[in-house]
């Protein structure tokens, strides 16, 4: 049953002799005490990701809207805003931020972080929003512009309600991946649950059980997230419109 | 039903010299027009001949390039503040309806005057079942656009615009997206409204409609109006060539 036990580690050589119920009971015991570290970094984990998708959110949202005002030069800066930030690798943001910003503005790791992230997934979500908002037929705006709604009653009653059903799918999209995204901040010290994980993992050495139960912990939530998105979908549905959601 | 108005009020709508260019074509080239209070004018004339075009800078969904435009004496001027204010005394019904299809029809009645003319929620939604009661929906209240056939859908439209009680109702060809059945429903309560009194500016090629409830008629060819009449006079001895030309293709 040795080969059972994870990669060749010096910690836990697991006998023959002891039989499958001794390795189960000695693998329960180690997968307990893993996950009795782990467990307490899971809400910096949720909470760094939570801060930065609501910080993208909010930035997605101006920069994904703004271009609907048709000022040329507000439409060209938010378009170089989601280029710069959509072509720079995440980890890149982060160290920049972290070490280049950070130094000069004294930022902590945490902000560093929340900030890099949040940044970073704006830009994927201006482009959602655009893309939903684009959605939306012209003949919708003339409506609403001919009861005499200004563009901003006709993008709040009209226009966003529906575009929010097109826009629901991929945030979940980009919210998931910014949770798993968010174990990147752990290269810059911010404790969190793939840190915890190195940490362990470099106090005992146990790296197969270590980063299987980091996983286990992140697809745990993953999975979490995909319910509520569904739940929302259905939300937001609308009777015989679009969708392939129904509405119960 | 005078073609005249009456003196004490300025005429429902007025608009001279329209001038409308998209690039280099002219889509509009100095047209005229002046509906009284109560009358109904019909738009007609060959596809492309900007009766269309005419109705849409009516409330503005088109800017024009020079030219002025009233609403019951009020300056509808895109580029300025007062627009909304202007376009909300102007019903307009579209082609494609154009329904908000994440409201029930209900809803779509009631939200315009609830945002735009700022009623309670209760007043306004009292007054969209009014509407829709009025083109015959009453039993449609909850039922959104997707679940209704093309004509209620044109009803609910109609009563959207009415909702905001305007001084004037734009019609674009409203029943040239409706399958031969479901015409009739539309042009019925269109001919109430007209019997009504309410003001009204229709493109549309049911000329037997016209007929019945136009007072006057205006016949637009190539951005310009060539000729007013009756319908009987423009129907049966129209004066302009291009324009017995055209009836005796369609007629």
């Amino acid at each position: 049953m040795a080969w059972l036990v994870g990669a060749g580690d010096g910690v836990t050589v697991v006998s023959c002799r002891g039989g499958v119920i001794d390795f189960l009971a000695k693998q329960g015991t180690l997968a307990l005490n893993i996950l009795k570290f782990l467990l307490p970094a899971v809400p910096a984990t949720i909470i760094i990701t939570l801060l930065s998708f609501i910080l993208a959110l909010i930035l997605g949202a101006v920069v994904g809207l703004l271009p609907l005002w048709r000022r040329p030069v507000v439409t060209f800066l938010t378009r170089a805003y989601v280029d710069v930030m959509r072509g720079v690798p995440l980890l890149v943001h982060i160290f920049f931020i972290y070490f280049g910003l950070g130094s000069v503005l004294n930022l902590d790791r945490f902000s560093a972080g929340v900030l890099a992230v949040g940044i970073c997934y704006s830009a994927y979500l201006a482009e959602i929003i655009r893309a939903g908002v684009l959605s939306i037929a012209q003949g919708q705006y003339e409506a609403a512009a001919s009861l005499g709604m200004s563009s901003l009653q006709s993008l709040r009653h009209v226009v966003l309600p529906q575009a929010v059903r097109t826009i629901i799918p991929p945030t979940a999209n980009e919210f998931i991946a910014c949770l798993k995204d968010s174990s990147l901040v752990s290269i810059i010290g911010l404790r969190e649950l793939t840190r915890a994980g190195r940490e362990y993992y470099s106090q005992f050495f146990v790296d197969f059980q270590t980063w299987f139960l980091v996983g286990l912990i992140y697809l745990a939530m993953t999975l979490a997230l995909t319910r509520v998105t569904r739940g929302l979908e259905r939300r937001f549905a609308v009777k015989g419109y679009g969708s392939g959601v129904q509405r119960r | 039903m005078n073609g005249s108005g009456d003196n004490s009020h300025p005429p429902a709508v007025t608009a001279r010299q329209i001038v409308k260019r998209y690039g280099s074509l002219t889509a509009l080239g100095g047209v005229d027009l002046e509906v009284a209070h109560s009358e109904v004018v019909a738009l007609v004339g060959p596809s492309g001949s900007g009766k269309s075009t005419l109705l849409r800078c009516l409330n503005g969904l088109e800017t024009v390039d020079s030219g002025t435009i009233e609403i019951a004496g009020k300056r509808l001027d895109t580029r300025a503040q007062t627009i909304h204010a202007v376009r909300a005394e102007v019903g307009m019904v579209f082609q494609q309806f154009n329904l908000f299809p994440h409201l029930t029809a209900l809803e779509n009645v009631a939200l315009a005057p609830q945002v735009v003319r700022r009623l309670s929620r209760e007043v306004a939604r009292a007054r969209a079942k009014e509407k829709l009661l009025r083109v015959g929906l009453g039993d449609k209240l909850d039922a959104h656009p997707a679940e209704l056939s093309g004509g209620q859908q044109q009803r609910v439209a109609i009563a959207r615009a009415l909702a905001m009680h305007p001084h004037v109702m734009l019609f674009d060809e409203p029943t040239s997206a409706l399958d031969t059945e479901m015409i009739g429903e539309v042009l019925a309560v269109m001919r109430d409204l007209a019997l009504s009194g309410m003001t009204m500016v229709l493109v549309s090629h049911e000329l037997n409609f016209v007929r019945e409830v136009a007072n006057r008629v205006a016949f637009l060819d190539a951005g310009s109006i060539l000729e007013w009449g009756t319908p009987r006079e423009m129907f049966d001895h129209p004066q302009h060539p291009r324009a017995s030309e055209f009836f005796q293709k369609i007629l």
